[in-house]
C-alpha cells in the first residue's frame, strides 16, 4: 500500500498547481460557452433555420437552437462553483464531444455544410473548428485526470492512515 | 484562494465573456447578409436584385450566392424576402460567397 501511495506522491502535482490548473480550465470554458451562448441567443432565428438544414437534426432546430445555449449557459453557471466544478468539467466535456463528433460527422459525410457558429469562431473553417473543440476536449480530459488522481491519492492516504 | 473568490472571478469571466460577446454581434448587426436571388442583375455591387434571408440558402454551381452590405441608417430586415434597399447601403468587399441562391 505504501509502494502505491509513494508512487502516487512521486507523480502528483502540488496543491497550489493542481489548483491553477482547475481554475483556468474551468475558466477557459466558461468564457467559452457564454461567449458563444450569447451571440447564439442574439442570432436565435438565423442559428434555428442554420440548423434545420442539417440531415442529423431537421425538425428538431428549434428546441436544439434553444437547447444549446441554455446547455452553455448552465454548464457555465455550474463551473462557477467550486464545489461542484468536477460535475462542470465532466458535463462540459460531454457537450464539446458531443459538438466535435457532429462536426467530424458532416465533414466526413460530404454533407453541405452549413455554417453558423459563435462569434469569431464563426469565421473558423469546420476542420479549424474540430481541432480548436478538441483542444477543449483534451483540456477537459486533463482537467478530469488531476481530479481523479487527487481523489485517489486522498482515499489511499486515509486507508494508510487507518 | 477561497471558494468565494474563485466563485467571483468566475461570475466576472462569465459576465466580460457574455458582455464582449453581445457587444460584438450588435455592432456587426449593421452589416447583413443578402442573397442575389435575380440574376437580371448579375454584378455582386448592384443593390438591386438582392434578397435578406435568416438561413443558409446557398447551393453549389454559381459565382454569387451572397454577399453582405452595410445598410447605414437603413432599417435592418425583420423578415426573409425583405429587399435589399437600394440606396445608403455600402457593399462590402470581398464578402462574396460563390453559388446560388436555392
Amino acid at each position: 500500500m505504501e509502494t502505491t501511495l509513494n508512487k502516487q506522491t512521486a507523480f502528483r502535482l502540488s496543491a497550489k498547481t493542481r489548483e491553477i490548473i482547475i481554475d483556468i480550465i474551468a475558466y477557459s470554458f466558461i468564457i467559452l460557452f457564454m461567449y458563444t451562448a450569447a451571440d447564439k441567443l442574439l442570432t436565435i432565428k438565423s442559428f434555428a433555420s442554420t440548423l434545420a438544414k442539417s440531415p442529423l437534426i431537421g425538425s428538431y432546430h428549434m428546441i436544439i437552437a434553444w437547447a444549446i445555449p441554455i446547455i452553455e449557459i448552465i454548464i457555465s453557471i455550474i463551473l462557477i462553483i467550486p464545489s461542484v466544478r468536477k460535475a462542470g468539467l465532466q458535463a462540459s466535456l460531454l457537450l464539446i464531444s458531443a459538438f466535435t463528433l457532429y462536426l467530424i460527422y458532416m465533414v466526413l459525410s460530404g454533407s453541405k455544410l452549413p455554417c453558423h457558429c459563435g462569434g469569431v469562431i464563426s469565421a473558423m473553417t469546420w476542420q479549424q473548428h474540430i481541432w480548436f473543440n478538441l483542444a477543449f476536449v483534451t483540456l477537459a480530459i486533463f482537467g478530469l485526470t488531476i481530479i481523479r488522481k487527487e481523489e485517489i491519492y486522498q482515499q489511499l492516504k486515509l486507508i494508510n492512515f487507518t | 484562494m477561497n471558494n468565494i473568490k474563485k466563485g467571483a472571478i468566475g461570475v466576472l469571466a462569465a459576465g466580460l465573456a457574455f458582455g464582449v460577446s453581445m457587444y460584438s454581434t450588435k455592432e456587426t448587426q449593421t452589416v447583413f447578409t443578402y442573397y442575389k436571388t435575380n440574376m437580371d442583375y448579375p454584378s455582386p455591387t448592384d443593390p438591386r436584385g438582392y434578397e435578406y434571408y435568416s438561413g443558409d440558402r446557398c447551393e453549389a454551381g454559381g459565382t454569387l450566392c451572397t454577399a453582405n452590405w452595410e445598410l447605414g441608417s437603413n432599417p435592418a430586415p425583420s423578415n426573409d424576402g425583405d429587399p435589399l434597399p437600394t440606396t445608403g447601403v455600402t457593399f462590402q468587399s470581398n464578402s462574396v460567397t460563390s453559388g446560388h441562391f436555392e
